[in-house]
């Protein structure tokens, strides 16, 4: 697949403070890609330099195929930034034709009706955007994002500050620029559970170097602790719970009920302890693989890098 | 060329959408009221001298023409210190220019697109304040001691609709500039104030005494230094700098 964006190596001092350090990053077309890491990691200085808004200290960068210093780059890149960057005296539909035309949008008018729709803001259009609340804020940004039909989406935060319906119909939005209009996204965001739901590829950022990269399934499976959790018909006789502890590999956390956890180590085949149940008459009704929760990676992450 | 107006546009509407905009053309009104005790003074003194007619003529059409040399640039300059709020000052505060860097937009466009914006309505304001003010003093203060409509000289006129506009728009490019680069915009302002301030008491001393200044030849030149300026600060604007040194 191809890459959409391409970082390698990047640093970036500003003054005495080296606020990125070999950052490597890879984000593909079609991606809904989540940046993670905690204030200050270097999250939005990344997202700086990926706009063409800050140059690299050292290393190099490609963003769809080119130098984004290129101002021609930025006619393809649609961006939410941490401040929305609309202007609270004019209207929201003035707001939007005013960028439409910095983006040369042949029929600006036009675009910006149908943008306006996309986010549901067409009854409150001739509004003056200082009247809006974060949520409708926040939704107008990302209709000034997809303005132009962008290749790549860039948002910092989009939910940040806003309330829970907001974020999920920002959520919505995010999610249907990325299936039907085929948008890659780069997200930066606080929010796990949100970066859960949406992304399918992650990176975690802090004190200004990547510690983790990857598909958000993998991550999940590596630095999942190999816990499986069997729910059973009924209770399983405590001869066959012996069997079960004999396995190499394997010991028993928790039995209550007709719940079995098990520890198994990440590389343990579960179907081995499912077959020697069944074979002794245990009726199963379910087996679940706990895979490390994206808090849990985040906070181990985070924990190991403040140890250092 | 379309983006800079686009620019210019947005920032000019976004002023005029505040009442202070408006408070400050009334300062102004109100301040041309010097000029006219200073012309009854410099009349008066004639007077006492036993001057004659042609004497009264020439020290009007001097007064008269250093109104249209200075007014305009004063006033322009003045207006300057409002517009340049809504252009760079509150778009730094608020860190909307951070979305307007990250547009196609080039750095130049946006920089005269700014300037633009500031000094489009300061001479549109500048020239219109000076014309009704001349008119004002030519029929109410000067036909009554000479009888006589006292039309500008041509090298005044020119000065008016070309030289001003250019050294105003120059003078805001150093400024703008300047504004975009620094943390604390609002001490690039006092450059207009400080312009401001001398040209005012300079030009109200210089009146009063009755001596004619070449100011066609001092904007030519202080054209030529402002443009050698921009072109310097032109090669270290960048869009790092402007929003590294944005509020946040």
């Amino acid at each position: 697949m191809e890459n959409i964006i391409s970082l390698e190596q990047i640093s970036k001092r500003l003054g005495h403070r080296e606020i990125l350090k070999d950052v490597t990053l890879e984000v593909k077309r079609g991606d809904i890609f989540g940046y993670l890491g905690p204030n200050g990691a270097g999250k939005t200085t990344t997202i700086r330099i990926i706009l063409g808004l800050f140059s690299p200290t050292s290393g190099s960068i490609s963003v769809l195929g080119q130098n984004p210093g290129n101002d021609a780059v930025r006619k393809k890149i649609g961006f939410v930034l941490e401040t929305d960057g609309l202007y609270d005296n004019v209207s929201a539909y003035d707001n939007l034709v005013y960028f439409a035309r910095l983006y040369d949008i042949t029929k600006p008018v036009e675009k910006v009706n149908q943008v306006i729709g996309l986010v549901d803001l067409a009854d409150r259009a001739k509004d003056k955007v200082g009247t809006y609340s974060k949520g409708m804020r926040q939704r107008l940004a990302l209709a000034r994002a997809v303005l132009h039909d962008p290749e790549l989406l860039v948002l910092d935060e989009p939910t940040a500050g806003v309330d829970p319906t907001g974020q999920i119909e920002i959520r919505h939005i995010m999610l249907d620029m990325a299936r039907s209009q085929g948008k890659t996204i780069l997200l930066s965001s606080h929010n796990l559970d949100e970066v859960h739901r949406i992304c399918n590829r992650i990176a975690l950022i802090n004190k200004g170097q990547i510690r983790l990269s990857g598909e958000v399934e993998k991550l999940q499976h590596e630095m999942s602790h190999g816990e499986v959790v069997i729910e059973t018909a009924g209770p399983i006789p405590p001869l066959i719970l012996d069997e079960v502890r004999s396995m190499p590999g394997i010991s028993i956390l928790e039995q209550k009920n007709n719940v079995l956890s098990l520890s198994t180590g990440k590389e343990m085949d579960v179907s081995n302890i499912v077959t020697l149940l069944v074979s002794r008459g245990v009726s199963i009704e379910q087996v679940k693989k706990q895979e490390a929760s994206l808090e849990e990676i985040y906070t181990t992450i985070v924990k190991e890098a403040e140890r250092r | 060329m379309n983006k800079i107006w686009t620019i210019a546009k947005k920032d000019i509407k976004e002023a005029f959408r505040s009442r202070s905009t408006y408070i400050f053309i009334v300062i102004m009104l109100v301040l041309t009221v010097s000029y006219f005790s200073s012309y009854n003074a410099l009349i008066s003194g004639l007077r006492r001298q036993n001057a004659d007619l042609q004497t009264i003529i020439n020290a009007s059409q001097v007064f008269l023409n250093n109104i249209i040399y200075v007014i305009p640039m004063i006033y322009s300059i003045f207006v300057c210190t409002i517009f340049a709020n809504y252009s760079v000052i509150l778009d730094k505060a608020k860190r909307n220019i951070e979305s307007l860097m990250a547009t196609p937009a080039t750095l130049n466009q946006i920089w005269i697109g700014k300037s633009l914006a500031v000094t489009l309505p300061s001479i549109i304001i500048g020239i219109g304040i000076a014309i009704i003010m001349y008119v004002v003093m030519d029929v109410g203060f000067v036909m009554p001691q000479t009888s006589q409509f006292i039309v500008p000289d041509v090298l005044a006129i020119v000065s008016t609709f070309v030289i001003v506009p250019i050294l105003v728009f120059s003078i805001v490019m150093i400024v703008i500039n300047v504004q975009l680069v620094i943390s604390n915009p609002r001490i690039a302002n006092f450059v207009f104030t400080g312009i401001f301030l001398i040209l005012l008491f300079g030009v109200n001393a210089l009146g009063g005494l009755g001596i004619e200044v070449s100011f066609g030849l001092i904007y030519i030149g202080a054209i030529v230094v402002c443009a050698f300026i921009s072109w310097i600060l032109s090669h270290s604007l960048t869009r790092e700098k402007v929003i590294l040194s944005s509020k946040g």
